[in-house]
């Protein structure tokens, strides 16, 4: 009689206090798996949707005209359009989607006019293929702002003329109740001839990427190193909006996840003491037939192990069906990205049979020190 | 020749009204191969003290010297390993593992011995065979009457041939016939050879024992 045939023995007998702790070790695992990979998705989501609030760090020429930049749109001083490069092909900024712009004021058909040019989106070097962010608009096209779209009555594929420069109106952009409705989006290149400021800018956009806890100073002294002659400004409740609505995901998952397992380990935990308990004179009796502490421990920890496997086994695949079949009913923009993780798989393994052994540690310590004298002379 | 010697063996337990003395200054010689019995009233410390003989209560004073051999001096493991080669436990509640079946029960003590598996299971054949238990190999302790309870407890006791049998009132929960069949083969083993301590109150198992121990309040009163 083999130990592990002892124990399947022993199971099959007390078969609904083993059930009972794999339907608690199950659902816990199925929990895990199903909200870390809702979790994920949810942070994609979440990252997507903080993302279209647009950038968060301004990174202006020399010490920074910020009353210039938020009173009147206009930054009076400038830098090389070559800066954006520079700072794309540095490594470990700790920012993306780089965007060189250069923006002015300019008086058209009895319009002040906020003409920003914009040069295609810039990764970073260490985080290349993203998606780009803010408006890509190709040479001899550009986007009008709903209030010049609507004073001057222009529609989308007509052809304009500003400072000489022709062109064709791509689209008129929809309301959007900020400085956006007058603003006339251009390529880079045909703003700095309107504006007539050739390779030059004078703010480059961002999106910090650092997590909170000082991010704009590490950020700033970063950067300083690349560009020391400018000035890098962060846009702080979009920055805050962003990294704090990511947190919070990520502490709703962690949260839930962690009394998930405390009550798992618990129930568990109960359910061994009532296996000890209900097993007190067949301890008792083995100990008696020579069965040392070693292998008494043995067969109560190996059971133990026995449900965490299955039930980690059970609540993976149960977790996975849940993510991927329920995941992308919830999260329209990121879907593609809610998958199967079999990546969990080992750590769920390793989790869910540490939680039961760990559980049922006390139990087995009181089933090995129990004196088997006492219960042998119990009638 | 003594074979196991207990020399002012006491026992001590700290109950909820104080300490209470299982046995107090136990001396006792046993001889190899000799039938035992020890009697005395409940409480008396006759559980105690044959569970101080297997190894498993550790006594508060004395020695007990089996073979030689200072039997606490052991460590718990090599208790465990003195028990399993050399000590087969018969008791009163006979004490089956519900979940294993009667050929299974008796089969459990090999397994802690090495015994090859045919030959186990050839031995275990052959004892159910003589306590008229084969009919009933296959069935758990629940389908069985006391009586075939207490053979399949006796065979399991016996299985790996231990030299010291100890039996706690092996007849106490059984009628007068399987009591009789009991005590024949518990004589039986001692016949051949083995050392079998019996507690017991019942006269009729005192009567088959070569020698009687009367424990009062965990002393011995006579011996």
């Amino acid at each position: 009689m083999s130990p592990l045939s002892l124990m399947l023995r022993e199971i099959r007998l007390r078969w609904l206090n083993f059930t009972l702790a794999f339907v608690a070790l199950a659902a816990a695992a199925t929990l895990v798996v199903a909200l870390t990979g809702i979790g994920r998705a949810a942070n994609n989501e979440t990252r997507r949707l903080m993302r279209d609030l647009g950038f968060n760090l301004l990174i202006l020429p020399g010490p920074g005209d910020l009353a210039a930049y938020w009173g009147s749109d206009e930054i009076k001083s400038h830098m090389p359009d070559k800066y954006v490069h520079k700072l794309a092909t540095t490594p470990g900024i700790g920012a993306d989607h780089y965007v060189a712009t250069l923006q002015g004021k300019l008086p058209w058909h009895g319009l002040e006019v906020l003409v920003t040019g914009v040069l295609p989106e810039r990764n970073a070097v260490d985080a290349p293929g993203k998606e780009p962010m803010g408006y890509q608009v190709p040479r001899g096209q550009c986007y009008v702002g709903f209030a010049i779209a609507r004073a001057l009555k222009i529609k989308e594929g007509d052809k304009i003329e500003v400072e000489g420069v022709p062109l064709k109106v791509e689209r008129c952009m929809v309301e959007d109740g900020s400085k956006e409705d007058a603003r006339l989006y251009t390529h880079l290149t045909d703003a700095q001839t309107i504006l007539h400021r050739p390779n030059e800018i004078n703010v480059i956009q961002a999106l910090g990427c650092l997590c909170r806890g000082g991010a704009i100073k590490v950020l700033r002294d970063r950067i300083a190193k690349v560009l020391p002659d400018t000035y890098v400004t962060e846009m702080r409740n979009i920055a805050t909006a962003r990294t704090e609505t990511r947190h919070m995901v990520e502490r709703n998952v962690e949260f839930i996840v962690a009394v998930v397992t405390g009550a798992c380990a618990l129930w568990v935990a109960l359910l061994a003491w009532l296996n000890v308990r209900e097993r007190r004179q067949e301890i008792g009796i083995l100990r008696a037939l020579g069965f040392d502490s070693g292998r008494m421990a043995m067969l109560f920890l190996s059971r133990a192990a026995l449900v965490g496997l299955l039930g980690a086994l059970v609540g993976f695949a149960v977790g996975t069906w849940l993510s991927t079949h329920y995941g992308p009913q919830i999260f329209h923009i990121t879907l593609a990205k809610v998958k199967p993780e079999p990546d969990l798989l080992p750590r769920v393994l390793i989790a869910s049979m540490a939680i039961s052994m760990l559980a049922s540690l006390l139990p087995t310590m009181a089933a090995v020190t129990q004196d088997p004298a006492v219960t042998l002379t119990e009638e | 020749m003594t074979l196991i010697d207990l020399q002012q063996v006491s026992k001590t337990y700290q109950g909820r009204r104080g300490e209470v003395r299982a046995l107090d200054a136990v001396t006792l010689q046993i001889p190899e191969g000799e039938f035992l019995a020890v009697r005395g009233p409940s409480g008396s410390g006759k559980s105690t003290l044959l569970l101080t003989l297997a190894g498993m209560i550790r006594p508060t004073a004395g020695s007990v010297v089996i073979g030689g051999q200072d039997l606490y001096q052991l460590s718990g493991p090599a208790r465990a390993n003195y028990r399993a080669r050399n000590v087969g436990f018969v008791f009163q509640m006979f004490h089956l593992v519900p979940y294993l079946t009667v050929l299974e029960n008796v089969l459990l003590p090999t397994r802690l011995v090495q015994m090859p598996g045919s030959e186990a299971r050839e031995r275990a054949l052959s004892l159910l065979e003589r306590m008229g238990m084969t009919p009933r190999a296959h069935h758990r302790p629940s389908e069985l009457s006391t009586g075939e309870r207490q053979r399949t407890a006796i065979a399991r006791a016996v299985i790996n041939q231990p030299w010291l049998l100890l039996a706690d009132e092996p007849t106490g929960n059984l009628d007068t016939d399987t009591g009789q069949q009991i005590m024949d083969y518990l004589a039986e083993y001692q016949q051949a050879g083995h050392t079998v301590v019996v507690v017991t109150h019942d006269p009729a198992v005192e009567a088959r024992a070569a020698r009687r121990v009367q424990l009062r309040a965990g002393r011995i009163d006579s011996a």
